[in-house]
């Protein structure tokens, strides 16, 4: 969500995201537990697997390249056949003379998506070095919100449905990738917990005797 | 003490939030106004707004997808613009930021939804090009919308959600 804007100034104190509100840090590493000021959810009761993260990153990353370039559907209307993909769409709003709506497509479809997974790998790859992760970290977190092939999906459901009356249509491979890449992304999301995250870099803070800036 | 810090940078950061609500709002007129997209089925051109492509699915006999795009395309972005016109107002020293705060994670999450018909029209767009006898072009509206959706996204996104509590009780709570 927002972030603060004050940098936590001594390492020991923990400092919410969303208030700014500075705590003790728990006694236990991990647990379920809010913060009480605005109710914003600081530890996680699981350990980060980072090593399932990355492999999870790593297949979205993969997935991607075949999810906008290959035709999503095809449709046979009245005996005039075509097909679209991710790209092809994109380029049709261009030659359509819609630069703007073309460019939000590309930016939420095409490149937020590979380029988030891409911050979550070299994120993960690093803690799992024993480094920083740095401001991969942050560039995942920005881009989540900006990333949006689940919405898409929903959106070529409806899309389809609205042809289906005098249209017949067949599903191509690009839309079993998108929807194996959409699955990939929820899932590494969810092991990437914000609040296990935040912890482990407190907790890397203080072995390392930081003043606590980033 | 940290309050009086960043209060000069959490002004320019709510003043950037509100230019961009407002911004927002502007362009959600014409949104809702102008059609979004053209069909054209054998010979019959059929100009649609967002109301028209909702109307379309619920006549279709599909009042399932019909209240999910009512709810992604008419509803939310006008709840998203009032809801946050409503905590910024109130910001600093926001009387409930409990409840503020969660009213934000709400349309925070939810806002990004509104560009579904956004990728509808896309798709549309790119299957019905080179049709002889069925065509869909994107027709102005959907500029529009789809600039009010990133609008209101990145307002959300400058508003600093730390301070709803400065000056409140905050400095209290803090050691």
């Amino acid at each position: 969500m927002s972030d603060s804007l004050s940098p936590p100034r001594a390492a020991p104190a923990l400092v919410c995201h969303d208030c700014a509100l500075r705590l003790a840090p728990p006694a236990a590493p991990r647990g379920h537990w809010f913060c009480p000021r605005c109710g914003a959810r600081l530890g996680s009761r699981h350990r980060l697997r980072t090593q399932a993260v990355l492999a999870l990153a790593a297949t979205a990353l993969v997935l991607w390249l075949p999810a906008v370039s290959l035709p999503l559907v095809y449709v046979d209307q009245f005996g005039v056949g075509g097909s679209v993909s991710i790209l092809s769409s994109v380029a049709a709003l261009f030659q359509e003379r819609h630069g703007l709506v073309a460019a939000v497509v590309f930016v939420t479809l095409v490149l937020m998506p590979p380029a988030q997974m891409l911050a979550l790998l070299v994120a993960m790859a690093r803690l799992r070095a024993g480094g920083r992760p740095g401001r991969w970290l942050g560039w995942y977190r920005q881009g989540r919100e900006w990333a949006m092939p689940e919405i898409f999906l929903l959106g070529a459901l409806i899309a389809t449905t609205e042809l289906g009356g005098n249209a017949s249509l067949r599903l191509g491979t690009g839309l079993f990738c998108l929807i194996a890449l959409v699955v990939t992304r929820w899932i590494a999301e969810g092991l990437a917990d914000p609040a296990a995250l935040d912890r482990l870099l407190e907790q890397r803070r203080r072995e390392a005797g930081d003043d606590g800036r980033r | 003490m940290t309050a009086a810090v960043e209060s000069p940078k959490a002004d320019r950061r709510r003043s950037l939030a509100w230019a961009l609500l407002v911004a927002a709002a502007v362009w959600l007129v014409p949104a809702n106004l102008l059609p979004i997209m053209t069909l054209e089925t054998l010979g019959r051109e059929q100009a649609g707004t967002i109301a028209d492509g909702v109307l379309r699915l619920l006549q279709s006999g599909m009042p399932g997808l019909a209240l999910v795009v009512f709810t992604a395309s008419l509803l939310i972005p006008i709840l998203k613009i009032l809801v946050l016109a409503v905590i910024y107002w109130r910001t600093p020293a926001h009387p409930r930021p409990r409840g503020a705060i969660r009213a934000y994670r709400l349309v925070y999450w939810i806002g990004r939804w509104s560009m579904l018909d956004v990728f509808v029209v896309a798709l549309l767009a790119g299957l019905m090009r080179f049709g002889v006898l069925a065509r869909a072009v994107p027709e102005p509206g959907i500029t529009a919308f789809a600039l009010a959706v990133v609008l209101t996204m990145l307002s959300a996104h400058a508003f600093v959600t730390s301070q709803l509590w400065e000056s409140d009780h905050g400095s209290g709570a803090n050691p």
